[in-house]
């Protein structure tokens, strides 16, 4: 499609304007040239504005002016005036697209309460919007809004406008946003239809689930159930075997208890017999003790009960010399001195002359005595204490005896026990392995019917369990069959899924592909110097590289121009793949070349209008007279915005 | 006192008996000493009421103990025997002759002990001589 005409009534500086683009020319290459700030950018806006409702090179909405000519609106006797921008497509088949934009604002009295208070005559009231479809002599004029948004993505899609509206000044950092890229080539091969559908399958199954019971699970629930009957099976089939070995031992035990009657246990019967001959010989050692005891007390004390006669006599013979005063333990010394000074040295008391004889006496007879006296005065209390001895003697003894009698009872009586013991185990020999099994089951068989009852226990609560879950999941299957047809479409919700997935990755990875291609063979016919690069590759994330013959990384060497030229490649390439040939509108495109490098790129527009419809806007710096020339060979045709001089007027001129 | 380091001896002939003597020698007698062993034997001989001389020092057997070895206790008791054999309390300022007195009766002793062991069984011996000073305290009271 191209653009035939727009027209402007009251829009901003465009008063009553227009602009017709010719079509019967060998390239369909169309430049308008202004000078800066003279009204290039709001033709730009203007266009975007009549065909989206945006404006987007206004920054600040909110204070920019409104689309109704300031004259017009400070002027006007009508109650009402109209902003419109009008612009014709047509298919180069005989059908066109008329499409119309409208601010409808009214206009109110200087003297009125509007004006008073907001310093202005316009108000704005409406908008109105327009697609007339003209298909030979038939006409349709569609007021819908809805309907005329989808007469003009027919156009140019308005989530693609950016690859069709392209400001040059953005050129050098264009490939640098590869995410935005990425999303606007996601926009233009339609993959967002299969967003759109993903997005609205995930919303069904949303609702789908929430109303088809989504904790149905019966999979899951009769996998559980499966294993925990697998289980129960094992933990039956492992009772059974123990049932089995248990009842087998417990039939041994009955029939060894039947053969062997009440024989005692051979192991308690030597454990009794080794435990009494420990007691014995504790008693036996008691018993040597104790005889021991007996033999000192003989040893010890006998010689003083033998020669207790002896100590008697001794006894006697001190008594008798006693009585003649014959043993008096009196020190010599003393009785000297006593004697020689006539007074007692024990008790001072004055010695008369028959106490002085008496003394002297003594004194001779000591002399005598003294050894013997000596010994025998150290030794009388001896004497005098062997003759209790023999009582203490038979204390002992008996004491003694008497233990040893106990003694030896105990170990006769032990010594019974031990040899019926021994009696009992040579009788029972030949049974003993038979006992000894005997009383091993006897002590084991409780513990295995322990354990047999709580695997039983155990598997009951087993099987009760293994009942709920069957339960629970014919439960869940009966659910499941009321919410079969939920379920189904669940299903096929998540099938679906999975394809959209599946198909959005393959065309993601057509995509990409196709555009590579078409840059590649594009770029290389733009660019004139076809051998410095090899070739263009376009990665996942839609970054644009470029490589030289070898292979080598060649895009930071990339001249403006060169750079210029793989954008308009690579958005070239984008318009085949989106399948709207629709024009490309250019802001600014030779702005960062020069010379020889903007020449290149102007001969590349003319290449590409060789193609498509391409709306230059240029300002006069970068309209060089070599690009003029060249323009002129082509005959190009030459459009420029003319400003009144009260500035507040523009005109297009058609340049002959 | 000089006394003191007298050395007391038993009969030759009766050696081999005080070693093996089942009254003197208790099954773990190791702990007996010979020194009272030697007192029992002329406590007991004094008991029986005579002596038995050596008839010459070459039948002295191996010494026992020395004097000096008693205990005053011990020493009383041989003290005691000497004054009741010879009436005579200044006996005791003669160590010899108390030691002298005192191995002779020893000499008695262990002839009486043997036989007393050789009249009674093997095991029945220490009852015997038990019964025997019971006997002897029975006719003293």
């Amino acid at each position: 499609m191209r653009i035939e005409e727009i027209q402007f009534e009251n829009f901003r500086k465009y008063v009553d304007t227009s602009i017709k683009f010719k079509e019967d020319l060998e390239k369909d290459l169309h430049v308008v040239i202004a000078e800066n700030g003279a009204g290039k950018t709001t033709f730009l806006n203007a266009m975007t504005w009549c065909l989206y409702n945006e404006e987007p090179r206004i920054k600040d909405k909110d204070r920019a002016l409104p689309t109704l000519n300031t004259e017009v609106s400070n002027n006007s006797e009508k109650d009402f005036e109209n902003a419109a921008v009008t612009i014709t497509v047509s298919n180069g088949q005989g059908s066109k697209l008329i499409i119309k934009r409208s601010d409808i604002f009214k206009i109110h009295g200087i003297h009125s309460d509007y004006f008073e208070k907001n310093g202005k005559r316009e108000e704005w009231i409406d908008q109105e919007f327009s697609v007339t479809e003209i298909e030979g002599s038939h006409s349709n004029v569609c007021r819908d809004k809805d309907e005329c948004d989808y007469l003009v993505s027919s156009f140019i899609p308005e989530s693609i406008k950016e690859f069709f509206f392209f400001d040059g000044e953005q050129l050098d950092n264009y490939f640098l946003v590869s995410t935005a890229i990425k999303d606007q080539v996601f926009k233009l091969s339609h993959i967002f239809v299969l967003d759109e559908m993903e997005r609205r399958i995930k919303r069904k199954l949303k609702d789908l689930r929430k109303e088809g019971s989504p904790n149905s699970n019966s999979d899951s629930k009769l996998k559980e159930y499966n294993q925990q009957l697998a289980f129960l099976e094992s933990e039956k089939e492992r009772y059974e075997k123990l049932n089995e070995t248990y009842e087998k031992l417990e039939k041994e035990r009955d029939s060894l208890m039947d053969s062997l009657g009440n024989t005692p246990s051979l192991k308690n019967t030597e454990k009794k017999r080794d435990k009494k001959i420990r007691e014995r010989d504790n008693f036996i050692e008691s018993l040597n003790d104790k005889k021991e005891a007996l033999n000192d007390n003989i040893i010890k004390e006998a010689p003083k009960i033998l020669a207790r006669e002896a100590f008697i006599k001794a006894l006697e013979g001190i008594e008798e010399n006693r009585d003649d005063t014959y043993l008096y333990p009196i020190d010599e010394t003393i009785l000297e001195d006593s004697i020689h000074d006539k007074s007692c040295k024990v008790c001072d008391r004055k010695i008369d002359d028959s106490l002085l004889e008496i003394l002297k006496n003594k004194k001779a007879k000591l002399y005598l005595i003294a050894p013997e006296d000596e010994i025998l005065r150290d030794n009388k209390k001896f004497f005098n204490k062997f003759s209790d001895t023999a009582e203490a003697y038979l204390k002992t003894e008996n004491k003694i005896q008497n233990d040893i009698n106990t003694f030896n009872n105990a170990i006769e009586s032990l010594e019974k026990d031990i040899k019926e013991l021994y009696e009992t185990l040579e009788l029972n020999k030949h049974l003993k392995k038979s006992v000894d099994r005997r009383d091993e089951l006897v002590k084991i068989l409780p513990n295995k019917k322990s354990e047999l009852d709580s695997l039983r226990n155990n598997n009951i609560s087993l099987k009760n369990n293994v009942e709920k879950l069957h339960r629970e999941y014919l439960k869940l299957l009966s659910e499941e069959e009321e919410y079969k047809d939920i379920l189904a479409k669940i299903k096929l919700c998540t099938d679906s899924l999975t394809v959209i997935n599946d198909v959005k990755e393959d065309m993601m990875a057509d995509t990409r592909k196709v555009i590579q291609d078409s840059t590649n063979e594009k770029f290389f016919k733009l660019i004139r110097k076809s051998k410095t690069y090899g070739f263009i590759e376009i990665n996942e994330d839609y970054q644009v590289n470029l490589y030289d013959e070898d292979g080598r990384p060649a895009s930071a060497t990339a001249s403006a121009s060169e750079v210029e030229l793989l954008a308009l490649a690579f958005i070239l390439a984008i318009h085949s793949v989106s399948g709207f040939e629709s024009p490309l509108v250019v802001d600014t495109l030779l702005a960062r070349t020069s010379g020889e490098q903007r020449l290149n790129v102007s001969q590349s527009c003319l290449n590409v209008s060789e193609e498509k419809q391409l709306l230059l806007f240029l300002i006069d710096e970068e309209y060089s007279s070599p690009v003029q020339s060249l323009f002129k060979q082509n005959k190009v045709l030459e459009y420029r915005l003319k400003e009144s001089e009260s500035e507040k007027e523009i005109k297009i001129e058609e340049m002959k | 006192m000089s006394g003191k380091s007298i050395h007391f001896f038993i009969e030759k002939n009766y050696v081999n008996f005080f070693k093996k003597s089942e009254i003197l020698n208790s099954p773990r007698s190791e702990g007996i000493v010979r020194r009272e062993n030697f007192l029992l034997l002329a406590a007991y001989g004094f008991s029986i009421g005579y002596k038995t001389p050596f008839e010459n020092n070459k039948t002295k057997g191996n010494d026992t103990f020395v004097m000096y070895q008693l205990t005053n206790e011990e020493l009383s008791l041989l003290y005691a025997i000497a004054i009741s054999d010879t009436g005579d309390l200044e006996v005791v300022n003669d160590d010899q002759k108390v030691a002298d007195i005192a191995m002779e009766y020893a000499n008695t002793g262990i002839i009486e002990l043997k036989k007393l062991e050789e009249n009674s069984g093997k095991g029945n011996r220490i009852k015997t001589f038990q019964a025997e000073i019971r006997d002897f305290i029975e006719d003293f009271n």
